[in-house]
């Protein structure tokens, strides 16, 4: 590989973990997850030279992680179904107070954009701008979905008790 | 502390539990090698579509048979010898126009050639009458292979300058034979009554 530039390297070994979480917490999978990021940064490698020449690589990359988000959740065989269900639930002896399984059943019921703007705004930190462009929507479009999203999280976590100071 | 610092902590703690990272960056390489791979041979393919239509197109498009004009003899040179006017309706005899014009050259001053008639034409023995503008006519004849003329209005060398010039041109336009009218009209069989 020794075509590829180093700076892509140093640039790839720093924002993989980061970019691997968000998205998890975008598809709720890690093997998913791992492939999103993969996809993202192969799609980065490709315009390397000039995504890094426009100075703007993490809203490039974080966008074609959204969008692969996006893009995997349209496909009618997508690998994850939204479903009040979880297949697998964890018992009460395996994790004693069940909050993840709740949260993740809380993200898993937001609709696919809704899901990506609550993620960014609250787990990237991006302002409202900054999601609005990672999304290529408005920015009345982020508040209100954001708003939404996080009321339905905030009823989910209610409902588990995990907001009244529980441990998460 | 944020207002919404209660959903980012919950979101930390899903993503607390991260197993480890696949080793290396190897794989996004290759996956972006194989990705710009692709790229370019899809450029590759919608440049060379057009080209391969049109070396389709003209493989495709009717062309004359070559066996057809190989099966043709080869032109002949002997072609070039042929009677130009094979074929035609054209006399091949000593034209009227040409022996007309010679003797009209030939005249001397003062004599000239009236107007010629409709049925002008040679005569079996070769002879040509021509009317002379001062009344008489003048008589050209070109026979075995010589030329002359006569004509009261004219002297013996008048005669003579005109049999020269109605020679010269007969030569030039290769000695052809000296070919009479069909009949006249009044000569030809009455179909009608046959």
């Amino acid at each position: 590989m020794s075509e590829t530039p180093e700076d892509f390297r140093e640039y790839a070994a720093a924002r993989r973990s980061a970019l691997r979480r968000t998205a998890f917490l975008l598809c709720g999978d890690w093997h998913l997850a791992d492939d999103l990021v993969q996809d993202a940064l192969a799609g980065l490698f490709v315009r390397w030279r000039r995504v890094r020449a426009g100075g703007d690589v993490d809203p490039y990359v974080r966008r074609m992680l959204v969008n692969g988000y996006l893009a995997t959740h349209r496909r009618k065989w997508r690998r994850e179904v939204a479903t009040a269900e979880l297949p697998d639930v964890a018992d009460g002896a395996a994790e004693p107070d069940g909050t993840r399984e709740v949260l993740l059943r809380a993200l898993a019921g937001l609709q696919p954009s809704q899901r990506a703007v609550v993620v960014l705004r609250y787990w990237e930190d991006l302002s409202v701008e900054q999601t609005a462009a990672a999304l290529g929507c408005s920015t009345g479009n982020v508040k209100s979905q954001a708003s939404r999203g996080l009321a339905h999280l905030r009823t989910a976590l209610a409902t588990s008790g995990a907001l009244e100071g529980e441990p998460v | 502390m944020k207002e919404d610092e209660d959903v980012r902590a919950a979101l930390a703690a899903l993503v607390a539990e991260e197993p480890d990272l696949p080793s290396g960056a190897d794989d996004i390489e290759r996956r972006g090698m194989r990705r710009r791979n692709r790229r370019y041979a899809v450029l590759g393919a919608l440049a060379l579509t057009p080209v391969l239509a049109g070396a389709v197109a003209v493989g495709v498009w009717p062309s004359p048979a070559p066996t057809q004009s190989s099966a043709l003899p080869p032109a002949s040179p002997t072609a070039e010898t042929v009677d130009p006017n094979a074929g035609s309706q054209l006399a091949t005899g000593f034209p009227l126009g040409s022996a007309v014009d010679a003797v009209a050259v030939a005249l001397p001053s003062g004599v000239t050639l009236a107007e010629l008639p409709m049925d002008l034409s040679w005569q079996a023995d070769g002879s040509l009458g021509l009317p002379l503008a001062g009344g008489g006519s003048l008589t050209v004849k070109v026979a075995d292979g010589s030329c002359s003329a006569s004509a009261p209005a004219l002297s013996g060398s008048q005669a003579t300058a005109v049999a020269d010039a109605l020679c010269t041109a007969w030569r030039a336009a290769g000695s052809p034979p000296i070919m009479p009218a069909d009949p006249s009209t009044g000569e030809q069989p009455d179909l009608a009554a046959q």
